[in-house]
């Protein structure tokens, strides 16, 4: 997912499911698993209920793996005469400022096709958007940033 | 203006595993469901095996070639096996194949998961096969002969086949679960920007209600064999009437799971053939929001039905006709998609390659299936044609045409996708006629013996029934013996063949298809966008 303005790109991974969709499920899932398991523990079959407890932490579990992902991002600012570049995952969040003159983008093809994009300076280099963005939003990011440098120098 | 600098450039996500170590600790979706296939296949051949002995034994009256006791523990294993180790993994196998293709999605959601997901399976057919061979050194009295329901006293009675069961039907219950949350945590998560719910395939839809119902029943059924376990070992007597326990309450329990199990069996099939169906019809699939409705209608009635299958156990008469009605309901919705089934192909280009040959034969015979349930709904038929071939023969309408010949249309179609060869069509369509011709001759002289009032589960039968049972045997053999043809055909398209286009079929749509045949380690390096 790709959002591009004058000053800023910011990219993050696919996610499909809202953090409130998920809530809405896990709380059917709750709910509904919940009460199989104490109509069974009202007629007495009440090792239905760990199991079920068990499970539902499992399912819970597994969303909460899998969403801590969803807040990851990656994002250029331009703040002056500064590029500055914000990578965040798992809520660590890296930081890497460029000086703009120097800033050199390079838009580089591998063997199999895919384009990588890397953001660098004086032999440091980040490289941006490599899974969350395709050849083409790569080759959109990378021309849309030249052109923002070009204008700051 | 361009730097100098050389990047690190990390290649190592394009590189895998190669050997046994790429299987054994394989993350990637596509190696996982080759697994669950694979694995699927082999017990399918050695539960098939094992109902071949029972029906040599059926072959004439009397015995011949078996003790009762024996007869009773190869029924008992071969439904757990063909049920849990055949059928479910090959439709876990699909999901696990197909689902982030046909979604957009790189792989699963979880995928180290996933590995242990499909490395549970093999310890517990192995658990569940390995009292035959501990018997034959004087270990045990051979697996359990309960039959797969385990229902008490007998299960309770029972020697240490029915502890090596509940272990391994614990382990299968854990596989289950674990892949039915990868699937769902796939389905809502991963899905490509743009791809709603309402535009998912609908084998994505199938799968999402079958692991709804796989996390709402597997704990009940998880309970109840525990619940038997310490009835066995621990002084408890949950189903011991003598203790104050209830042994009816087993059966409840049981069908509580064992019901919506045919659906979990069912859905994902009933996924992908409207996706066959218009595939081979050529024109698009034919009320698509009518049979996500009907699943979901479906798959919340599965929940409510279950004490259908022991109307004869004793229940208050509202019960039986609370249940009756509620399970005839289910052909309501079932009758929606046999409609859209059917408009799809109406009026279609129609052509018949192997799999939509499968998939019209698993309409029709599937729709007996469907009849015959029916007929069983009703309490007061049912009361004479409980426990009787007639239940047997309905119930391998539902499951083998309905389940297995629709994963056989499913092989069919997505096989030239997964080895990048087309299959030999000649011997496929053969495979086929075998099958369908086979199958028939099975099971519709069993409706005939169960009317007549042949009990199931029985190794010795009076002489009237002695005809309908030697068809019913030869019947059999050809059906097991045809399954090697498939096994011929599947091993020569793996080992190569024709090479298959992207698209594979003339009709095919879906994301699956964008893709090479066979697609690439690392199946989506883009995400796709859904228009």
């Amino acid at each position: 997912m790709l959002s591009i303005c004058e000053t800023q790109c910011i990219t993050r991974p696919n996610a499909s499911a809202s953090t409130e969709s998920v809530c809405k499920l896990l709380l059917s899932l709750v709910v509904f698993s919940g009460l199989i398991a104490l109509a069974f523990l009202h007629v007495g079959a009440w090792m239905v209920l760990p199991f079920a407890g068990l499970e539902l932490v499992l399912v819970v579990l597994a969303f909460v793996v899998v969403l801590r992902h969803s807040s990851d991002y990656e994002k250029i600012t331009f703040v002056q005469d500064q590029v500055e570049i914000e990578q965040s995952v798992l809520g660590e969040i890296k930081h890497v400022r460029f000086q703009s003159y120097w800033t050199r983008i390079t838009l580089r093809e591998g063997e199999n096709g895919k384009t990588s994009l890397w953001i660098g300076s004086h032999h440091q280099e980040v490289e941006f958007g490599r899974d969350t963005m395709d050849n083409a939003q790569r080759e959109q990011v990378a021309s849309h940033l030249k052109r923002v440098l070009l204008k700051t120098k | 203006m361009s730097t100098t600098t050389v990047a690190h450039h990390d290649e190592h996500h394009d590189d895998h595993p190669t050997g046994i170590m790429r299987w054994l600790t394989t993350t990637n979706h596509k190696d996982i469901g080759t697994m669950y296939l694979t694995f699927s296949l082999v017990m399918f051949l050695v539960g098939g095996s094992m109902i071949l002995g029972i029906r040599a034994e059926l072959f004439k009256p009397g015995l011949q070639l078996m003790n009762p006791e024996f007869f009773n523990q190869l029924i008992g294993v071969h439904a757990l096996i063909m049920i849990f180790a055949a059928l479910m993994p090959a439709a876990t196998g699909f999901a696990n194949w197909m689902l982030p293709l046909q979604i957009g999605a790189p792989d699963m959601a979880l995928p180290r998961l996933n590995n242990w997901g499909f490395w549970i399976l093999p310890p517990s057919a192995i658990l569940l096969t390995l009292p035959f061979t501990l018997a034959l050194f004087g270990v045990g009295d051979g697996a359990l002969a309960t039959g797969w329901t385990f229902y008490p006293p007998l299960s309770v009675q029972g020697g240490i086949g029915v502890d090596f069961a509940i272990f391994a039907v614990h382990l299968l219950g854990i596989s289950s679960v674990l892949g039915s949350i990868n699937i769902i945590v796939t389905i809502y998560n991963m899905r490509a920007p743009g791809m709603t719910l309402m535009k998912m395939p609908m084998f994505a839809w199938g799968w999402l209600i079958t692991a709804f119902l796989l996390i709402a029943t597997i704990p009940v059924l998880a309970g109840a064999v525990t619940m038997l376990l310490t009835d066995r070992h621990f002084g408890t007597h949950f189903f011991d009437a003598a203790g104050g326990g209830d042994p009816i309450m087993f059966q409840h329990l049981f069908w509580f799971f064992g019901h919506p199990e045919v659906y979990i069996l069912l859905l994902p099939v009933w996924g992908f053939i409207p996706q066959i169906l218009q595939t081979f019809s050529r024109k698009p699939m034919y009320g698509y929001k009518a049979q996500v409705y009907s699943l979901w209608s479906i798959g919340a009635l599965a929940v409510v039905v279950w004490a259908h299958h022991f109307f004869t156990a004793g229940m208050p008469v509202p019960a039986l006709l609370y249940f009756m009605y509620s399970t005839m309901a289910i052909s309501l919705p079932l009758a929606v998609l046999f409609y859209c089934w059917i408009r799809t192909m109406w009026k279609g280009s129609m052509s018949f390659e192997t799999p939509m040959l499968f998939t019209v034969g698993w309409i029709i015979l599937f729709g007996i299936g469907g009849l015959t349930g029916l007929v069983l709904a009703d309490v007061a038929a049912d009361a004479q044609y409980h426990n009787s071939y007639f239940v047997v023969a309905h119930f391998h309408y539902t499951l083998f045409a309905g389940g297995i010949m629709g994963i056989m249309a499913g092989v069919y179609y997505w096989l030239p996708k997964m080895t990048g060869h087309m299959y030999n069509e000649k011997l496929g369509k053969t495979h086929f006629w075998l099958t369908a011709i086979s199958f028939n001759v099975t099971f519709i002289p069993q409706f005939f013996v169960g009317l007549a009032g042949m009990p199931r589960r029985i190794p010795d039968y009076a002489l009237q029934f002695a005809e309908f049972n030697m068809i019913s045997t030869v019947g059999a053999f050809v059906l097991g013996l045809s399954q090697l043809l498939f096994v011929y055909i599947i091993l020569s398209c793996v080992k190569g063949g024709k090479k298959a286009t992207d698209n594979v079929w003339e009709g095919a749509q879906g994301l699956e298809w964008t893709l090479p045949s066979p697609p690439p380690y690392h199946s989506f390096t883009e995400q796709p966008v859904v228009k």
